[in-house]
């Protein structure tokens, strides 16, 4: 069974890294939610809130559409994928 | 080191001592009320019913006590959005299997007592109402559970 991929990328993963190598629990720390949240956000298999979104843009210190962005044929592509491997 | 992907988050680790906890303990009570020995008597019921919950209670608080021991940092934090929301979607789960249960005992009652009057007593409807309520709180925890891992 594949995870229900979400319309919305995002590129934390490369923002931890240029921010030396800053862990999922230094992250969640300064973002106020647990280390799980950060790496469900990072994998895709959760879209945090408006709030939870921008707090982690302001902690890398750029703005909310270089974290996020909203890619609705990339989910229906990754869903295709899925469907085709099962 | 482990991998971030592996993580396991307390609220999880919560969900499956509870979904294991109810399932054994109650498990080990309807196993007895199926095979037709469980409690007689609406005392021996009622003993059986306080014995489970202690049981209960013990089994849950010894294990959360162990898990906690061993990450002390994740017991104590807040509850966040993402555990709020699971919470919520595993709550919706549970009342869904608990309104089925509901409506099965007042089927139970109003046709069962028509069609076979002698079977419908106080106590079978009292296990009914019991075995509702241990499937809604076992399809909150498994819900919450799968939406750990799969997503919300």
């Amino acid at each position: 069974m594949a995870s229900r991929a979400l319309p919305i990328i995002n590129s934390i993963r490369r923002l931890r890294f240029d921010a030396e190598e800053m862990t999922q629990q230094a992250l969640a720390e300064r973002v106020g939610v647990t280390r799980q949240t950060i790496n469900a956000i990072e994998s895709g298999k959760y879209s945090p809130s408006l709030e939870v979104a921008f707090r982690i843009a302001q902690v890398f210190d750029v703005a909310l559409g270089e974290v996020f962005k909203y890619q609705p044929q990339v989910s229906e592509e990754v869903s295709e994928e899925a469907s085709e491997q099962t | 080191m482990v991998s971030e992907n592996m993580d396991v988050s307390f609220k999880e680790k919560s969900a499956a001592i509870s979904l294991v906890a109810v399932l054994g303990v109650y498990g080990y009570y309807f196993y007895f009320v199926f095979l037709g020995t469980g409690p007689a008597s609406p005392e021996e019921m009622l003993f059986s019913m306080m014995a489970l919950v202690v049981v209960l209670v013990i089994v849950e608080v010894a294990f959360h006590i162990v898990v906690a021991v061993l990450s002390p940092r994740e017991a104590n934090a807040a509850e966040d959005e993402r555990e709020r929301l699971i919470a919520l979607k595993a709550y919706r789960v549970s009342y869904l299997l608990m309104s089925a249960g509901a409506l099965l005992v007042l089927g139970r009652i109003l046709f069962g007592s028509v069609v076979e009057l002698e079977q419908v007593t106080l106590r079978g409807i009292a296990n009914l109402l019991l075995f509702a309520l241990v499937l809604a709180e076992a399809g909150r925890y498994s819900a919450a559970i799968y939406h750990f891992r799969r997503g919300v």
